[in-house]
């Protein structure tokens, strides 16, 4: 287990290189000079030079990238241009925000998702399963920045349970993204639950299961769900990963200070280091929540478990 | 027994979240009005807001704005959401009062003994937020500082030399008259910084120490600027103690903060919001003029553009009241003239108007065919989408061209339209006096930056510098109307309107201010006293 993962910790290294390679070589070549969007439409020519200067931006690309990838081995994500702070910082300051609201958001979703996804196969083609469909239709369909807008209304603005924005009130500031953003992510879930479920309960071993008689409810936890929730599992990855990689709408609605705001802001600016400061924290990030997702498949089934070598 | 709970619970799932639904799409007036007696109500939430109406015993501002601003450093950034804060924090030797006339804020006196000298006396006991004392030295560092920094450096070509004479004296010697002088002085790239704090490297951004107001406490990125009121304030210790700067990046949850209670303040206010908050007795909505002039810009170098008549044709084409009330919901007013008429001296006479026959007049003038003069303009933002859809619908109506928009980024809108490599584009320009104005938008010198019509005309340059070098108020407005017959004959762009400033804020505040430029002086304020 341990050789696995360090292999796939290994695996990591080659992924980033190319990943600042191709991002660095994307940004180098989009239009747009982060001088020029630094100092705004008044700025003079010679103030839009100086400040290129002071940046390096006149260097070669090689020379850019080589600069930048001497920094970044030594753990230095670079200065940004725009705030003139160091990227590091200005990362680690939001992403505990961004971790927190992927992490509640699962929550939310698993909750709402996997009884849904269950019952729903369970009740195949009953209203139940209807209405649960209906359900997770809805929440792939409401545009996330809609729901959030409704969520404030009701519950902030009319009962005021809960804060408009900002996240300086703990676990209350919490509650409205987690919601509209697991709601959103809750539908794939379900239904990949409801088919994944429904194709465990026609296998032999379930019929011969409850030829022998055993309950119902033991049937589908004991033995049904179990194998089923390999693909649901792999879909919950997928899905904490893009939350890690920031949920620029919810963070929008609800004025969260989370990473995917501030990296769509950078590019906006075209501020190259705290783009790729971002991007290198995503992957990371993402390529941490597949290595997790493998794991937990060996839990989940042994036999998986036994390859890990 | 099972399947009967299973539908009680599912009933009761579908109806909770009708019922959500439908709460959600409640109408706007009443959302407003049940907001603001809620945010009354709710008293955790609102510790330190209170709710719109009730002020009793509130002792901090929360303010909600849009943008963060990239740096809190004077002298690094020249963005409007950090000049919000620089004002908090920082005096200038001058500001600009609510009529926008030049008043002295560090400065005790000044005078002016020959067009390019400046002897300017300094207010004494002014302490900066280390406790430290104001002195002449500390203005001849951060004015040189501006002149250094790129961000800011346009603010500081006036200055000169600068020099001290006593601890308490500062004289500048500009490099022939300079009209404009104490109007960047007034600029937050020329707030006053301690001389031993600059020389030694001190982290402004982290600690940005000045005389103002306030003194920064946290910046939590992202989220929030929280500021306290500094006692040893020149002009007295500000009313309100604590003042919460929020970034709410969504238009309409910065409205319903403050209908929550959340908020006291909202900074930008959103178009289609106007009204809802207009309609609600807890809330005060700010909305005049500004400054802030807004045009079609169009590439002169380019064809069809080269030709004035067809310039004319299409500035008289254009129904831009049509576009104020479909782009700004009314929040504006017409714009004619080439440069913002409210400085002195400035005039919309010559300037096109609203007019289709002459419109058509001027297209048969220009010789030119209508299938020849096609073109896209650029849009960077769903405003200025809006905006060109009514330009779209008037050209084709009224001279029968058809253009395209185009959607654009704003680094690369800003990148194309500083190269000249475009037709033309929805732009705006605000400044605080006319000489900036001008400098900035027609001077031939600004080509590859801020002049986009790259308007090269030796007789415009001419009058600009002259405006420049006159320092006499009453012959400064008479070469200031000279210019504007000039440049509103010439028409090198399609004046569109004038953005309001447009704010609103819980009733209880007392002492609200806000000028044409923008600046707000947040120590006049206090809760309903």
């Amino acid at each position: 287990m341990i050789k696995f993962i360090v292999k796939r910790l290994v695996a990591l290294i080659p992924v980033l290189l190319g990943v600042t390679l191709l991002v660095f070589f994307i940004l180098d070549l989009a239009p747009g000079d982060p001088a020029k969007t630094i100092l705004g439409e008044q700025a003079r020519p010679e103030d839009i030079a100086a400040l290129r200067e002071e940046m390096g931006l006149d260097d070669p690309f090689i020379v850019r990238y080589g600069r930048y990838m001497f920094d970044l081995v030594q753990g230095d994500l670079g200065t940004s241009y725009k705030t003139r702070d160091p990227v590091g910082e200005e990362v680690w300051a939001r992403l505990p925000n961004t971790v927190t609201l992927a992490l509640t958001s699962t929550v939310v979703s698993i909750l709402l998702a996997l009884p849904l996804g269950i019952i729903a196969a369970i009740k195949q083609n009953t209203w139940f399963d209807g209405i649960s469909m209906f359900i997770s239709l809805l929440g792939i369909s409401m545009p996330v920045f809609w729901m959030g807008l409704l969520l404030i209304l009701f519950f902030s603005v009319k009962l005021g349970w809960f804060p408009v924005a900002g996240a300086d009130q703990g676990i209350k500031s919490l509650v409205l993204p987690s919601i509209a953003l697991g709601f959103m992510h809750m539908a794939a879930i379900a239904r990949t639950t409801r088919s994944s479920m429904l194709e465990t309960i026609r296998q032999d071993y379930i019929r011969t299961v409850r030829a022998k008689g055993l309950p119902e409810h033991e049937i589908i936890t004991d033995h049904a769900l179990r194998n089923a929730l390999i693909p649901t599992t792999t879909v919950i990855g997928l899905q904490i990963g893009q939350m890690l990689g920031g949920s620029v709408l919810t963070e929008s609605v609800f004025a969260w200070p989370g990473i995917g705001r501030y990296m769509i802001q950078s590019i906006q600016g075209r501020d190259i280091p705290s783009v790729m400061g971002c991007i290198i924290i995503f992957a990371i990030g993402f390529a941490l929540i597949n290595l997790l997702v493998d794991l937990i498949y060996g839990f989940i089934d042994p036999r998986i478990k036994a390859q890990y070598k | 027994m099972k399947r009967k709970t299973l539908r009680v619970f599912a009933t009761a799932m579908v109806l909770s979240l009708t019922a959500g639904l439908f709460a959600g799409c409640g109408s706007g007036n009443n959302q407003g009005n049940s907001g603001s007696s809620q945010g009354g109500g709710t008293a955790e939430s609102t510790a330190s807001a209170g709710g719109s109406g009730d002020v009793s015993g509130k002792d901090t501002l929360v303010i909600v704005t849009a943008n963060e601003t990239p740096s809190v450093t004077t002298n690094l950034h020249n963005a409007v959401a950090g000049d919000y804060l620089n004002r908090m924090t920082h005096n200038c030797l001058f500001y600009m009062d609510e009529d926008m006339a030049v008043q002295p804020d560090l400065v005790e006196s000044y005078e002016n003994p020959s067009d390019t000298e400046w002897v300017f006396k300094l207010k004494q006991g002014v302490k900066f937020h280390n406790g430290e004392e104001l002195k002449a030295a500390d203005v001849k560092a951060s004015l040189e500082l501006c002149k250094t920094s790129p961000e800011v450096s346009q603010y500081g070509q006036s200055t000169g030399t600068i020099e001290v004479i006593d601890d308490y004296t500062v004289k500048i010697t500009t490099d022939g008259p300079q009209s404009g002088l104490l109007i960047d002085l007034c600029h937050h790239g020329n707030a006053i910084l301690p001389a031993a704090l600059i020389e030694s490297g001190h982290d402004f951004n982290k600690e940005p120490i000045g005389t103002g107001p306030y003194k920064l406490t946290a910046w939590n990125k992202g989220e929030s600027l929280e500021f306290e009121a500094f006692s040893d304030y020149f002009k007295g210790e500000p009313p309100i103690k604590k003042v919460i700067w929020k970034i709410i990046p969504e238009g309409s949850s910065r409205t319903m903060a403050l209908e929550a209670g959340e908020a006291d303040l909202i900074v930008e206010v959103e178009n289609t919001d106007l009204s809802r908050l207009t309609d609600n007795s807890s809330v005060t909505v700010f909305n005049e003029s500004s400054t802030a002039h807004n045009f079609m810009m169009i590439n002169n170098e380019r064809a069809p553009f080269d030709n004035i008549n067809f310039r004319r044709a299409i500035a008289a084409a254009i129904d831009k009241n049509a576009i104020i009330q479909v782009a700004l919901n009314g929040a504006g007013s017409v714009a004619d003239s080439m440069v913002p008429d409210c400085f002195p001296g400035t005039t919309n006479e010559g300037a096109p108007t609203y007019d289709v026959e002459q419109a058509k007049a001027y297209f048969a003038e220009s010789g030119l065919n209508p299938a020849d003069c096609g073109f896209a303009l650029i849009c960077s933002d769903d405003t200025k989408l809006r905006v060109g859809q009514v330009i779209q619908s008037s050209l084709k109506e009224n001279l029968g061209i058809d253009i395209t928009l185009e959607s654009m980024d704003l680094a690369t809108y800003l990148d194309v339209t500083a190269t000249g490599d475009y037709d033309a584009a929805i732009g705006g320009y605000t400044s605080n006096s006319l000489l900036s104005y001008a400098q900035g938008v027609y001077h031939s010198a600004s080509i590859g930056s801020s002049n986009k019509t790259r308007t090269n005309e030796p007789e415009i340059d001419a009058m600009i510098e002259k405006i420049q070098a006159t320092v006499d108020q009453a012959e400064n407005e008479k070469l200031v109307t000279e210019f504007n017959l000039a440049i509103n004959e010439l028409c090198p762009q399609v004046p569109l309107y004038m953005r309001n400033n447009v704010r609103a804020y819980n009733s209880g505040l007392a002492g609200f201010n806000l000028n044409a430029g923008g600046n707000t002086y947040y120590d006049w304020m206090s809760w309903g006293n």
